[in-house]
């Protein structure tokens, strides 16, 4: 009688411990993933997988793309390059080499814009470049300035996001490698909004076909424009409606550190630009999209640079409960890395009017369907 | 017979200091570093709406427990609320690690090195504790207040 008492009082602090937990937590997910009013555009199939290739790990990174080869590079392995074509089928490893026997690094990147490849860390920081024969780098710049990201516009000239150090907050510039190399700010392209630091962060890119900078906000529905002088061309709109980043920025006073206070609204999460059109990856679900869709698939949404509209979206999916991770476009593929796979989406050029295959590619496969015939 | 429940009460008061000794021990971490803690806190998907309630709350309620379960007369309540707070945070780290993109961390000292899984583990053995003080505690208390009962 008495233990029963005891089990029945356990047991209602047990129920009531879960199930407090449980109602906290599903009233915040209820705060994170609220409707968003805006309508995606889903029409005919612009964008339908083609290949896939089990790369072994998930360190690989787009280093490059170009002439319907793609590049490889490997956060761990950062000496260690892939070169595969766009069908995945030809695979080349290359094992970059230094003027020097070796090279602390912090944060390396690797970027191929072939002829050139460059070898890069902000944080340490130096500049390395080589050409595509011989895969070897020496060290082009000294001194350079930290910064956070970078994105090569030709052999000689490296876009750059960094941090003031007049106000501390990010800042766009620009690398001239020569004689006496030169480093131009802006501090007009990037506008803050909270603090300067996160809510202004976002992915830098290179359009080379436009030759223009691009850079999309992470918290908000915004991205940037602007020539290879840093002039703003313009902004453009992504289609959610979150105009001002939603992100809390707390300080911890004894280790003097400035932190995310509270998860923050991801609306664009990633993005690549190539051609006319600029491709992101956006976290928020729009009208009448069906939830179980969005839990096994990346959405991105395509816009057209150059007449600033939004054109349509569609989904990569999953594969094994990896998410699209990062993505490069490159004629008319789309190319994704997923956990330890690469895979190709074959663009609908009917749909991408300005996208058109590779050339080669192309004579390629009407050497096969004549071999065929033959 | 004797030999038993001489056993069982040294194993409760085990019990008790092993859970006063978390619970102070994670209060005051918490405390120490209170700012950091409360942005810890705040970046969890499960607490952020609650961050000053949670971040205050939780160390109080901590503190208050041990308290109690040095008072006799509240041990028994004390160790009922430490078996909640347990389960408490066990479904927090089970839902954490089940629905949630993302994963934060915030407890005090020590424990921060404790991986998910672990911390689990950690978690499942306290609840188990202070059910066994619990089932310890309960039948002495009522045993003798019926036996009072009866002799009246």
């Amino acid at each position: 009688m008495i233990r029963k008492k005891t089990y029945t009082t356990l047991f209602i602090c047990m129920i009531s411990g879960i199930g407090i937990v449980s109602l906290l937590f599903s009233l915040s997910e209820h705060k994170i993933h609220r409707d968003n009013s805006f309508t995606r555009r889903f029409a005919g199939h612009p964008a339908i997988k083609a290949k896939q290739l089990d790369l072994s790990y998930n360190s690989y990174f787009i280093a490059g793309a170009d002439q319907g080869k793609i590049y490889l590079g490997n956060s761990i392995s950062p000496f260690h390059l892939i070169i595969l074509d766009t069908v995945l089928q030809n695979k080349e490893t290359i094992r970059l080499t230094l003027d020097r026997d070796s090279l602390p690094y912090k944060h390396i990147q690797l970027r191929v814009i072939p002829p050139y490849f460059f070898l890069i860390d902000g944080i340490m920081p130096y500049i390395f470049r080589g050409n595509t024969t011989d895969w070897k780098a020496r060290s082009v710049m000294d001194n350079p300035p930290y910064f956070s990201q970078v994105e090569p516009i030709d052999s000689v000239s490296l876009l750059i996001r960094g941090v003031s150090g007049k106000t501390r907050e990010n800042i766009l510039g620009k690398i001239t490698l020569s004689e006496n190399p030169k480093v131009d700010l802006s501090h007009e392209l990037l506008q803050k909004q909270i603090d300067g630091i996160f809510d202004t962060d976002g992915v830098l890119q290179y359009n080379h076909q436009l030759q223009k900078l691009v850079y999309t906000y992470h918290y908000r529905n915004q991205f940037i424009v602007a020539d290879t002088a840093l002039q703003l061309n313009h902004l453009g709109k992504t289609i959610d409606t979150i105009s001002r980043a939603q992100i809390e920025v707390g300080t911890i006073a004894s280790k003097n550190q400035l932190k995310m206070a509270a998860p923050p609204l991801t609306v664009n999460k990633n993005s690549t630009t190539y051609g006319n059109y600029l491709f992101v990856n956006s976290k928020l679900i729009g009208k009448h999209e069906p939830t179980n869709v969005w839990n096994n698939a990346s959405i991105i949404d395509v816009y057209n640079l150059v007449e600033n509209t939004y054109e349509f979206s569609f989904y990569v999916y999953d594969i094994k409960k990896d998410k699209l991770r990062s993505f490069r476009v490159l004629h008319d593929k789309f190319i994704g890395l997923i956990g330890n796979h690469i895979v190709t989406y074959q663009l609908d050029t009917n749909q991408f009017k300005h996208l058109s295959p590779h050339l080669k590619e192309d004579a390629d496969s009407k050497v096969m369907t004549l071999k065929e015939n033959l | 017979m004797k030999i038993n429940s001489k056993h069982k009460n040294i194993l409760l008061e085990l019990i008790c200091m092993l859970f006063i000794l978390l619970f102070v021990y994670a209060a005051v971490s918490k405390f120490l570093i209170f700012d950091e803690f409360k942005i810890q806190i705040g970046q969890s998907p499960v607490l952020t709406a609650y961050t000053s309630w949670v971040a205050f709350g939780v160390p109080t309620i901590e503190i208050l427990i041990s308290l109690a379960l040095v008072i006799p007369k509240f041990r028994l309540p004390a160790l009922y609320a430490a078996f909640t707070l347990m389960i408490m945070f066990t479904t927090y780290i089970f839902i954490i690690l089940n629905f949630s993109d993302f994963i934060p961390c915030s407890c005090g000292g020590v424990l921060e090195k404790l991986d998910w899984t672990e911390h689990l583990i950690f978690n499942i053995f306290f609840v188990v504790l202070a059910f066994i003080g619990v089932m310890i505690l309960s039948p002495q208390k009522n045993g003798n207040i019926s036996k009072y009962a009866y002799d009246t």
